[in-house]
């Protein structure tokens, strides 16, 4: 029993992790049809301020660390947006794709060459690792946490997205970014509220990150977040929905491989989970919530 | 209230305006006319600073709003129903027309203009909490037009209103647009519906392939069977737009 709810609220951590950071991709991707290769610097760049203030300024709890971490993360995607983004905004979409690859190898360069290649012990508040116990089961803090802060972000982010009007543009940019600009409403504005949403979203994924690894390094954000395309591929790349489910699925079905496989091949547990992935994407190449292409979908 | 002072569209080498000049003055209702092609989708998309302007002036009262950004020109009171509607099949009906009131301040305003404009479209009222997308092409049209009278427009430019809509509907169509200018509402109509649109407009513009060939009383237009033949294509007898379906072929 205690097995089976552990590997649960393993599932559910991981998945939420994906799905924070799928969400991400799929916002900046529906709003601009942009596919944001230096997505993973958000998280990378948290976890060097976060070193940088635990170095430079000492702080007496490491709880401290964290909002400047998100706030690092969100920065990091405004100032993206403004100074690479913005500029290309009508290019074609390979004109995206390239500049994100750039920024992406320029960040990890620039924190290879000014700090270091190996990693940098990142401090988390203890609490995250204490373990508490339910009945009979002991579940470590980080994990409900985990779980919790998904399910509230994603609350935050339907309540946005339903009752705000920057909220509504956004949702209906990522068919008619136009007529968006009819109703008056600023299509920077609009961009900006994606990024510095795919920037939180990326922040709070960040800190459960470093949590559990303990450490920043230069390369630390690509992992994360090629899982994270993995899981918006599988919702169906540009649905915001479909972000949090794949996110979850994969989760799950890296959880179960690691539980089924044997101890000889479970190393190549990944492999199986791509497998499967590819598998569910020949039946269903649009992903779980993508629609396939319509006539009279868009226009030109 | 809008004038337009020798304005040109390029999308590279076609010239799809040229050097064109109109004018909309304040309460009038102006129909722009012109086969598949003539320019009228971009002369609009010019004016609303959708597409680039290459030459030409725009002006907006005394306000010049050449080369403005579209958000900035629909904040000065200008605004416009693409062709083919445009309206945002995700989103309900209610959530379409609170992003058409985006803009504005005034809470009790919005409110008392949404429920004037729902009782004039009923429809909308008994889908308002449908998606968008589920309303046929008519109520999708109506949505449209709300959505941009939500933004209290002193001017509204509709493009092809009537667009794939039942004759029955074209001229429902055309009604309410005439009862919008009851609201105070001037309105420039971008139509291929010659017949009815000159039934409702005070004047009327010919464009075609990028240049006007007539301007003048929609009555004088209407009325005379050289010109509508002439510029329009359409036969008296028929009354079919021929002329725009050959244009496409
Ligand atoms: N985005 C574009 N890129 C290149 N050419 C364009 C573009 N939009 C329009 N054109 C061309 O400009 C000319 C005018 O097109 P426009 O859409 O303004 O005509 P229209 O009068 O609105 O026609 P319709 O009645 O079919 O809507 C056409 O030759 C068209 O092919
Ligand atoms: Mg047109």
């Amino acid at each position: 029993m205690e097995y089976v709810v552990q590997q649960a609220l393993n599932a559910l951590s991981i998945g939420g992790e994906y799905a924070l950071l799928a969400l991400g991709l799929a916002i900046v991707f529906s709003v601009m049809g942009l596919v944001n290769f230096a997505h993973g610097e958000f998280i990378t760049i948290s976890g060097y301020t976060m070193y940088a203030l635990f170095i430079f300024a000492a702080p007496t709890s490491a709880w401290g660390l964290l909002p400047i971490g998100i706030l690092a993360s969100i920065t990091a995607a405004v100032v993206f947006e403004r100074l690479a983004f913005r500029p290309i905004r009508n290019a074609p979409a390979t004109t995206g794709l390239l500049t994100a690859f750039g920024l992406s190898i320029i960040v990890k360069n620039f924190f290879v060459t000014v700090v270091a290649t190996r990693s940098k012990a990142v401090p988390t508040p203890e609490f995250f690792t204490e373990m508490i116990t339910i009945g009979t089961i002991n579940i470590q803090v980080l994990q409900i946490l985990e779980g919790a802060v998904t399910g509230v972000a994603l609350m935050l982010l339907l309540i946005l997205l339903r009752h705000t009007n920057i909220g509504l543009a956004m949702r209906a940019a990522s068919t008619d970014f136009n007529t968006v600009r009819l109703m008056g409403i600023r299509a920077n504005q609009v961009v900006l509220a994606a990024f510095a949403i795919s920037g939180f979203l990326a922040g709070l994924a960040a800190i459960f990150i470093i949590a559990r690894r303990g450490a920043a390094d230069p390369f630390m954000g690509f992992a994360p977040v090629l899982k994270a395309f993995v899981a918006a591929v599988l919702g169906g790349f540009g649905s915001l929905a479909g972000a949090v489910v794949g996110g979850f699925a994969l989760g799950i079905a890296e959880v179960v491989f690691q539980v089924v496989l044997p101890e000889s091949i479970a190393g190549y547990r990944d492999a199986f989970v791509f497998l499967f992935v590819g598998g569910l994407l020949i039946l269903r190449p649009q992903g779980i919530f993508g629609q396939s292409a319509q006539f009279g979908d868009k226009e030109g | 209230m809008l004038s337009v002072d020798l304005l040109s569209v390029s999308y590279g080498a076609i010239r799809a305006v040229r050097e064109v000049s109109l004018r909309v003055e304040e309460g009038e209702i102006v129909a722009l006319l012109g086969p598949n092609g003539a320019g009228k989708t971009s002369l609009i998309s010019a004016v609303i600073g959708l597409v680039p302007v290459a030459s030409g002036k725009v002006m907006l009262g005394d306000v010049d709003i050449t080369r403005k950004k579209p958000e900035d020109i629909v904040r000065l009171g200008v605004t416009m129903t693409p062709e083919g509607r445009h309206i945002f099949g995700d989103l309900t009906v209610d959530e379409n027309l609170r992003l058409g009131a985006a803009v504005r301040k005034d809470k009790a305003g919005v409110k008392k203009d949404l429920d004037e404009l729902l009782a004039m479209f009923p429809i909308l009222q008994e889908r308002y909490n449908s998606r968008a997308q589920t309303l046929s092409g008519g109520e999708q049209q109506q949505l449209a037009i709300v959505r941009a009278m939500m933004s209290r427009p002193k001017l509204l430019m509709l493009d092809e209103p009537s667009l794939g809509l039942a004759p029955q509907l074209v001229e429902q169509i055309f009604q309410l647009i005439s009862t919008l200018r009851d609201r105070g509402v001037t309105l420039l109509v971008v139509e291929q519906n010659a017949h009815e649109a000159l039934l409702f407009a005070d004047r009327a513009y010919v464009l075609s392939t990028g240049q006007i060939r007539f301007e003048g009383a929609a009555g004088e237009l209407a009325g005379s069977e050289d010109l509508m033949a002439h510029y329009l294509g359409i036969g008296a007898e028929t009354g079919a737009p021929d002329a725009a379906d050959a244009a496409k072929v």
